[in-house]
């Protein structure tokens, strides 16, 4: 089957991709490596001053890659990535991990108790004795608009979206987790675009 | 340039899908899993995305609007509530969905812009309205009330509500846990298939046992209220905060663990799914007649994952209270893509709509097509190997029916894919329904599957009645209906059970007769699909008879073929004797291809995972 060309577009835009964050390695690791080369080279009286010279002359060489001919660095990066996504993943586990014992649990037994017996929140031997299950129907609408090309909300603002709907809806005991969870996830949304990413990750 | 352009999009849950929509009309609509051939591929859909942009000749930024299937914020509530009340049980559950929600399904607007590279906003309609949409914008109706039944979208499980015009207002609805889709889910789970996979296998399974377990799910897992709303015991599940369907209470009840999956199905595990299918029948019938008592209306239009439950939906259009039912024939999740389209366009921007007749689906043929003769397909298949003739329609037609009627099996890849899990002409193997040993050659042979799978039967819409107690016409395959007496066989009482009665003739037309005399019928005519129409009626001049078996052309866990490539790919790996891709016919023995071998073969099926 012949691409699309949207998806040719799309494969476009992943090189390009690619692309930036080998650049971006590059520079800041060759940037790191000149100025700490540099600095130990010229300023620090007892350190080795070959081995400095040479951390230099490699992150030089480096910056010059990553300008010249940055998809030579695409296996380094691909590396880079994969450790300092893993790395991140453990973090992010580890910190979810904490906020599910610390935050989600102690929460939760208040709502059981605030909540009762209600079918959702506890559930005993026998099946609760209502009439109906049908619930008025009550659609949630969408607050974006619907002109031609539509209103994009701006990405800081979605968590404070969804922080108004959940008080909306009187769920004032999620609020502290809510937070907490919201900004770890707009970083980690940004995390996963932005050429900085590998960095991110592994000063998470 | 078409004037208004609607992209509607389902995914990151299973079957992601896209639609278009232009100035109202359907233009395209494909599932990712065809492309990816990966089976309900869930991955944000873009092969199906640049399918759209290219049937609509417009390039993603032209469209003016993308909307979304569900409300990730509605369904983030459900989740974030769902955890607090499960602590400390849910920990791994939590683990595996939290992640996901954060980093992408909660920013689903800018995910979608991002993935798309577009700047422009997108907007979100529920699930169960997306369902609703896709039922009734289509359908011939116009007014008719809406029935939606799946598994859970935000929080919503069922709902019903009416359509008038363009507009579309749901009523009332039942909540998450209370889910019906989610009972047939554990008892699917129970019985050893795959989850959102295997519910049609314990479908086909059901006529096979009796509903011996049909008190005990009244007793102890579910009350049906007279309004056909119902309440789920949660003391026997464990799908709020687990992840499995069941637990320990559910299979003590039932009498052991869930069945191992591919280890042998016993007669339990058909009594089971006799019971549930009983269940699911009496529960959507009362629904229906809910439904049909507070809306006033006689038509009826379903979606959502039960509505693919067929036998269910043939039951209901039998016994009323409707006098019509329309089916979506993407009733799942793939379908709601194009339900928040229409919905977008008639319902939110408010544009007319005139009902279209017979519907407004075209066949359901909205996928890739495959031309009866193009360069490139040539190209392809001459890098392939591959050897065929270049034949004319009238030809073609007698050469399929020629070998169907010497009891041949033949591909058929020919015209627009169908959009939904049915193959309903244009993705299709063909065989003789006359043939008592049809049914367990194509199961094992062809497809490679279990071998008490039924067949569909594929028939002449004005000889349906012959063959069917059909109420109604069913072109998308999505309702169930005995054989007509005077064409079964008398089967005399031997003691048979389970799937002893495979061995049973049970009408003349075994291939396709269930053991309960039931047939997933699917009526032809020649406005939708006058291919097949023409088949049909030449195969009928020849052999006096007008039904064929039709299912869908691909093997065990794999995707239905998509491409050129996939159709000859399949035929070469299984033991189609024909295939008819376009207008081209290949015969197995005139390829210089040699044979898969065994090994080969196993080595190609293990690329599909089991379902």
């Amino acid at each position: 089957m012949t691409k699309s060309p949207y998806i040719r577009r799309l494969e476009e835009r992943k090189r390009n991709d690619s692309l930036k964050r080998q650049m971006v390695l590059g520079l800041v690791i060759g940037w790191l490596a000149m100025l700490v080369g540099a600095f130990s080279a010229f300023f620090v009286p007892e350190a080795n001053e070959f081995i400095w010279k040479l951390v230099l002359w490699a992150g030089m060489i480096l910056l010059g890659v990553s300008v010249v001919l940055p998809s030579l660095l695409y296996y380094p990066e691909k590396w880079w990535s994969y450790g300092a996504g893993a790395l991140g993943k453990l973090i992010f586990s580890t910190v979810l991990l904490l906020a599910y014992f610390l935050m989600f649990w102690p929460a939760g037994i208040l709502l059981r108790r605030q909540k009762g017996n209600q079918g959702f929140y506890a559930w005993k031997e026998t099946i609760p004795q209502l009439t109906t299950a049908w619930e008025p129907y009550g659609a949630v609408e969408d607050t974006a608009q619907t002109e031609r090309g539509g209103w994009r909300q701006g990405l800081l603002f979605q968590p404070l979206w969804v922080l108004v709907f959940f008080v909306r809806r009187g769920h004032y005991l999620f609020i502290p987790v809510l937070v907490f969870l919201l900004i770890l996830g707009l970083v980690m949304f940004f995390a996963q675009t932005s050429s900085l990413a590998p960095f991110i990750y592994t000063l998470f | 340039m078409a004037g208004t352009s609607i992209l509607g999009i389902s995914a990151y849950y299973h079957d992601s899908a896209a639609a278009l929509i232009q100035d109202g009309e359907i233009v395209a609509a494909a599932q990712e899993e065809r492309f990816s051939r990966i089976k309900g591929d869930p991955a944000f859909p873009h092969n199906a995305i640049g399918f759209c942009l290219d049937e609509g000749g417009i390039h993603e930024t032209d469209v003016d609007h993308v909307v979304f299937y569900e409300d990730p914020m509605i369904k983030f509530e459900r989740l974030v509530t769902m955890y607090h009340v499960t602590a400390p049980a849910s920990l791994r559950s939590f683990l595996k969905a939290m992640p996901l929600w954060l980093t992408r399904r909660l920013w689903i607007k800018h995910q979608i812009a991002r993935e798309m590279g577009i700047k422009k906003g997108v907007y979100c309609c529920e699930h169960h309205l997306s369902h609703a949409a896709s039922a009734f914008f289509p359908s011939p109706f116009e007014r008719a009330a809406v029935l939606t039944v799946d598994g859970v979208g935000e929080w919503t499980t069922a709902a019903y509500g009416t359509g008038h015009g363009n507009q579309l207002q749901l009523c009332e609805k039942i909540n998450f846990p209370n889910s019906l889709g989610l009972l047939y889910s554990a008892f699917t789970f129970y019985t050893g298939f795959r989850v959102n996979f295997g519910e049609y296998k314990l479908m086909g399974l059901a006529p096979y046992g009796s509903p011996k377990y049909a008190d005990l799910i009244r007793n102890h897992l579910i009350t049906v209220r007279e309004d056909g709303s119902f309440v789920l015991n949660q003391c026997y599940f464990n799908y709020i905060g687990g992840l499995t369907m069941t637990n320990d209470r559910f299979h003590d009840l039932f009498g052991g663990p869930p069945r191992k999956p591919e280890s042998r199905i016993t007669q339990k595990e058909m009594d089971l799914a006799a019971s549930i299918q009983a269940v699911v029948n009496d529960v959507l019938f009362a629904m229906a007649k809910t439904v049909h008592r507070k809306t006033g209306l006689d038509n009826l239009v379903l979606a959502g994952g039960v509505a693919l439950n067929v036998v269910a939906a043939g039951l209901l259009s039998t016994r009323g209270p409707f006098r019509r039912i329309w089916t979506q024939p993407a009733a799942g999740d793939a379908g709601g893509a194009l339900g928040a389209a229409l919905w977008m366009w008639h319902h939110k921007l408010g544009h007319p709509r005139t009902p279209a007749r017979p519907d407004g689906m075209r066949g359901a043929f909205l996928g890739p097509d495959i031309p009866v003769s193009s360069a490139s397909d040539d190209a392809m298949l001459e890098r392939m190997g591959a050897v065929w003739e270049m034949l004319s329609e009238e030809v073609l037609q007698d050469r399929i029916v020629e070998r169907v009627a010497r009891g041949e099996v033949v591909a058929v890849a020919r015209g627009r894919m169908e959009f939904g899990p049915r193959a309903l002409g244009a993705r299709s193997i063909l065989g003789d329904a006359r043939l008592p040993h049809m049914q367990r050659h194509v199961n094992m042979k062809v497809k490679f599957r279990e071998s008490f799978r039924p067949f569909a039967p594929i028939v002449l819409a004005e000889d349906a009645s012959s063959y069917f107690e059909i109420r109604q016409e069913s072109p998308y395959m999505l309702l169930v209906y005995p054989v007509v007496k005077a064409k079964r066989h008398k089967v005399f009482e031997t003691g048979a059970r389970g799937l002893d009665l495979l061995n049973i003739q049970h009408s003349e037309i075994p291939a396709v007769t269930h053991v309960d005399y039931s047939a997933r019928v699917q009526t032809v005519d020649a406005d939708r699909n006058p291919f097949m129409h023409r088949i049909l009626c030449k195969f009928k001049e020849r052999t006096g008879c007008s039904v064929m078996i039709n299912t869908s052309f691909n093997v065990r866990g794999e995707p239905i073929v998509n491409s050129v490539e996939d159709a000859y790919r399949c035929f070469m790996a299984t033991n189609i004797d024909c295939l008819v891709v376009g207008n081209r016919f290949f015969l197995r023995e005139a390829q210089k291809n040699p044979p898969l071998s065994e090994e080969e073969r196993s080595k190609w099926l293990r690329r599909f995972e089991l379902d």
